[in-house]
């Protein structure tokens, strides 16, 4: 009884301590706003290139435009996000600007800022409602799995064993992804695939899941992946076996994987429209914010771009020069 | 004092809303976790709801088909215009569905087939007709079927009615399995190379990139 009320006791001074803390963060960020207008911009972790290049291209552009930003990443967890939704609705933001963590956990914060007056867009990934955010500025991951799927159905000469290493489970984008190869590759009768593992976009963990898959199969021709740097990790563990003609095909169009495709390692990736899709999402937010209405379709739909040795010299971060 | 003392009590009930919610989501995520099976990868968006093979049955005879009837552009008068006057050609006969896709054009024509490309699961036919690129037109045979030109042609047909890209992109799919199914299925494969055929279809042009045509009416004359 005594330990529970010390418990009771500590955690009553550790809460109020927080609060005290929270309160004078809000005053801060208050006096912030006062003198210029903030967008706040919250993406998943920047330690993957592709979410750095979409904060970056949405922080420049929003200043270009004459706002403060504060730049967050929610690390993939609803919670977080939840947490960074009310901060910029504390801190008396004007729009968010967000690549979100779940297409059903992110309903919710979106609708209460749009109740406290602020409207957020949505870039890269949607979510599995309309009418609450005013864009949804979509990365049409399914038409960039499929050009990637058929580039891979080209390389492998439509028969061969492979693998596929799936992007993190609880993201949209690991399962559309999935689905948009699968509903290429699955045409082809001798394309047999002999492992399907999640990697959960990670570089380390595709090198050591690809190094136990060569052992079971010594045999495969190629590996298609879920994204970049999961492409990077299996290119590496064959490369590593003495397998570097195994044929790995990436989606997102980083330039690692650019650098690895002029080497002749890995063979072909997606290109997302990353930092296109983040500034058309801060201008049609300016807009918004200035006439009422961004004179677009809230959802919008953005192609990906197959990229092979033909093009990959001309990819930098993220963006194909013409 | 008073108010900061006020202040301070609202704040800790917050955190303590914010720590229960907090805690709650956790475990649902847990529970969702531990109901997929190890092999099995859950895909987002994808619970069946909606029937695309259905939509697509709704909208064939009755939208589709007349839509390209009456847009299809003569192949020649397409591929001379597009090669003369990009611009012009897009404008009068262009279609696309947002401003980050390629534009989609109809198309109409009567060839000779002078090669049939069938090493491939996506097998096409080559004709006596030269795209905008100087090459080849070629048509698509299947089985497999590359693209999502007809449904990109459409105009009624919006990414924005429907609930995600799964649903849009199951659409394009149905239409091909559709026309695997009808005009592809009655093709006699064997006897290709030098028939005549009339073509109605739809294809996705980049410039300087070769035409293939999704058709959505072969037909081989005799």
């Amino acid at each position: 009884m005594k330990k529970t009320l010390f418990l009771l006791v500590l955690f009553s001074f550790v809460f109020a301590a927080a609060g005290v803390w929270a309160g004078g963060q809000q005053e801060a960020e208050a006096e912030g706003e006062a003198q210029s207008k903030l967008i706040y911009i919250i993406t998943p972790s920047h330690d993957n290139p592709f979410f750095k290049t979409e904060a970056v291209a949405a922080e420049d552009e929003a200043k270009k435009l004459g706002y403060q930003t504060r730049v967050l990443s929610h690390d993939d967890d609803a919670n977080l996000q939840d947490q960074q939704f009310g901060n910029a609705i504390a801190a008396g933001a004007v729009a968010i600007i967000c690549d979100n963590a779940g297409a059903d956990a992110s309903i919710g914060p979106i609708k209460r800022a749009k109740e406290a007056g602020i409207p957020t867009f949505l870039i890269d990934r949607e979510i599995n409602e309309t009418g609450i955010a005013v864009s949804q500025i979509v990365s049409n991951n399914y038409q960039g799995a499929v050009i990637g799927g058929e580039k891979f159905v080209e390389l492998m000469g439509e028969s061969g064993k492979y693998v596929e290493l799936v992007g993190k489970e609880s993201d949209t984008n690991a399962g559309i992804r999935s689905k948009g190869y699968h509903e290429v590759i699955d045409q082809y009768p001798d394309l047999e695939m002999v492992a399907r593992q999640s990697a959960n976009w990670s570089q380390t963990e595709a090198y050591s899941k690809m190094e136990s898959i060569i052992q079971a199969n010594p045999d495969i021709k190629g590996v298609i992946c879920g994204n970049d740097t999961m492409a990077m990790g299996a290119m590496a563990a064959l490369n590593t076996a003495g397998m570097g003609d195994v044929i790995v095909v990436g989606f997102d169009g980083s330039n690692d994987v650019r650098d690895s495709i002029l080497a002749g390692d890995i063979k072909a990736t997606v290109l997302q429209t990353c930092a296109y899709n983040a500034r058309l999402a801060v201008q049609q937010a300016d807009k918004f914010l200035k006439t009422g209405s961004t004179g677009a379709p809230e959802k919008q739909l953005t192609d990906c771009v197959l990229i092979d040795k033909t093009n990959a010299a001309k990819l930098d971060n993220f963006v194909l020069s013409e | 004092m008073v108010h900061k003392a006020l202040h301070t009590i609202i704040h800790i009930f917050i955190l303590m809303v914010c720590l229960f919610v907090a805690g709650s989501c956790t475990v649902v995520k847990h529970d969702q976790q531990a109901e997929s099976e190890e092999d099995e990868i859950s895909i987002y968006f994808d619970n069946g709801e909606f029937d695309a093979k259905l939509y697509v049955e709704s909208v064939w005879e009755e939208a589709v088909i007349p839509r390209i009837e009456k847009e299809a552009v003569e192949a020649e008068v397409l591929f001379n215009t597009l090669n003369s006057d990009p611009s012009t050609a897009i404008e009068k006969y262009g279609y696309r569905i947002e401003i980050t896709a390629p534009y989609n054009f109809m198309v109409r024509g009567t060839a000779i087939i002078t090669q049939a490309n069938v090493k491939s699961a996506a097998a096409t036919v080559s004709i006596d007709t030269n795209g905008p690129d100087g090459n080849p037109v070629e048509i698509q045979i299947g089985p497999v079927l590359k693209g999502t030109a007809v449904r990109d042609s459409m105009d009624f047909i919006k990414f924005e009615d429907f609930t995600n890209q799964l649903e849009f992109a199951n659409i394009s799919r149905e239409m091909n399995n559709r026309i695997k199914a009808t005009i592809l299925a009655s093709l006699n494969r064997e006897e290709l190379v030098g028939a005549k055929i009339r073509y109605l279809g739809a294809f996705q042009w980049v410039e300087g990139k070769g035409v293939l045509i999704t058709p959505v009416d072969l037909v081989v004359e005799e």
